[in-house]
């Protein structure tokens, strides 16, 4: 496994150069998942946009809970730049609301929102080989790295009540680059991790990431990654690959933040109730279906004037079944999936 | 723009809430500004909010104005804080709080059509606009009442 001094040079900020032409389409954001097996899901996330160091960039903060008794509960929250502290390779805090470093082997990860009473905080170990990724070759920006298997410490306080995890499953992953919100992008991104008894001992973890045009036609690039415990065991791209969406999620999907709403009144249409993927690749195949029973909307200012566009955050159940690098897979576990609508 | 004192904030009226937001609406996002006013030229608006009672309504000049009351109002909107609160949060959608009638709308429909997109303009400009977070913080901190806890497990309650 990659070493720690190395892993928190890698996932640094690449905040471009104050006034730079480009800066304005800048976009970074460093994303975590606690799935706690006691049912609560949380996601964390950290998302700069802009010219950051020039000044006039914004963050948004997002801490979200999902309990299936409860519903969802957080914040989203945009909070000027300006004062935001750079210290470091990762070390970044925002307004005092919200902190990220990476120190002692681990993220710390910790965000506030104390007018709506919400915080979460949390320590993630990484337990397994990075995957680095980019899409610059597909006339797009963003470069990406992405991490599963974490182990997660920590709470999350929203409503008046208070949720402790320790030792849960966790994901990161930190993308960055130039595009513009509302252009002709959409993707499809999808991670789970479980214990499988039917592999050798360790985990089995999976990230599926597949680049498109807005209306998910015209593929761009589609990745699957198979990690087995620490090591990343198989990446499936392109041809290899299919995958497709089927059917209406019916439940309620609420926006976030609340104002999205106001901007956009209708209901999310959106969000399928099942995404299939079929990974073939000479003896190594794998099939994952993911039904899904949870999902809200992040309403993300668009940047060509009016309007929003719409992030669909979804949890739900994934079966896989498969074999790769001689190892059988065969598990049903909790999964979470996110599409730019 | 400064943030309000302590005592400033036990006083946060709905009306000057809209007054304060449209201000910095107007600073921050002025496409926005200006669709909202073009949507209400000539149409007044009597809006109740609990006890709370005022007027909205846009000038040729291109101005939205919040007044103490309006002569002639083409529409009517009726709800309380803590449903303001309720959709600032996303806890309701706007037809959510209609259905379970703690939003009331009445005025023709081509006039209901102005104001449904003049609101959305206005929360299109207040979602880009920093100062107007501002605004939402205190009225949760003027508004909002300690929820009650509910059972569920591996929760707990700490209020």
């Amino acid at each position: 496994m990659i070493s720690q001094d190395l892993l928190g040079a890698f996932d640094r900020p690449h905040f471009p150069e104050p006034g730079s032409a480009r800066a304005r389409q800048f976009k970074e954001w460093f994303h975590f998942l606690v799935m706690d097996g006691g049912g609560t899901d949380l996601i964390a996330n950290m998302a700069f946009s802009g010219d950051v160091r020039g000044g006039t960039g914004v963050c948004d903060l997002i801490a979200l809970g999902h309990h299936p008794g409860l519903g969802w509960s957080g914040s989203v929250e945009r909070v000027d730049v300006a004062p935001t502290q750079v210290k470091s390779p990762l070390d970044l805090s925002v307004n005092g609301r919200a902190s990220l470093r990476f120190a002692d082997g681990r993220w710390h990860v910790s965000i506030v929102d104390a007018s709506a009473g919400i915080r979460m905080h949390a320590a993630l170990v990484p337990l397994a080989d990075p995957l680095l990724g980019s899409d610059a070759g597909f006339g797009l920006g963003l470069s990406w790295l992405s991490l599963p298997q974490l182990r997660a410490t920590g709470c999350y306080e929203a409503d008046g009540r208070r949720h402790e995890f320790a030792d849960s499953c966790g994901y990161h992953d930190h993308n960055w680059g130039f595009f513009d919100w509302g252009s002709d992008l959409g993707w499809v991104w999808g991670f789970l991790s479980a214990v499988d008894p039917d592999a050798a001992p360790g985990r089995l973890s999976v990230v599926f990431t597949r680049t498109s045009d807005r209306g998910g036609e015209a593929l761009r690039q589609t990745v699957l990654a198979v990690w087995a415990g620490s090591r990343l065991l198989k990446v499936f791209t392109g041809g290899m690959l299919r995958s497709k969406k089927e059917g209406r999620f019916t439940g309620r999907v609420p926006r976030r933040p609340g104002v999205a709403s106001l901007v956009d009144t209708s209901e999310v249409q959106t969000v399928p109730r099942l995404f299939f993927i079929s990974a073939r690749d000479g003896a190594d195949w794998l099939d994952l279906e993911y039904r899904i029973d949870a999902a809200l909307q992040l309403g993300v200012p668009s940047d060509f004037g009016f309007g929003i566009v719409g992030l669909n955050e979804t949890f739900g159940t994934a079966q896989v079944r498969g074999s790769t690098k001689g190892r059988p897979h065969n598990v049903t576990t909790r999964a979470c999936f996110e599409f730019l609508a | 723009m400064r943030a309000p004192t302590r005592r400033a904030i036990a006083r946060v009226s709905a009306r000057s809430a809209v007054e304060r937001t449209l201000a910095i609406v107007r600073t921050e996002s002025r496409a926005a500004y200006f669709r909202v006013a073009r949507e209400l030229l000539g149409i007044e608006i009597e809006v109740r909010i609990g006890a709370e009672a005022f007027g909205v309504r846009s000038s040729v000049a291109g101005m939205v104005h919040v007044v103490e009351a309006v002569k002639a109002p083409a529409a009517h909107i009726r709800t309380s804080r803590e449903l303001i609160l309720a959709l600032l949060d996303g806890r309701l959608s706007v037809l959510e709080a209609i259905l379970a009638g703690e939003l009331d709308v009445r005025a023709e429909v081509r006039v209901l059509e102005r104001i449904a997109r003049a609101g959305s303009a206005f929360a299109n400009g207040a979602m880009r606009a920093a100062g107007a977070r501002a605004v939402l913080h205190d009225l949760r901190a003027a508004w909002t009442r300690v929820p009650a806890p509910a059972a569920a497990q591996n929760w707990r309650s700490i209020m």
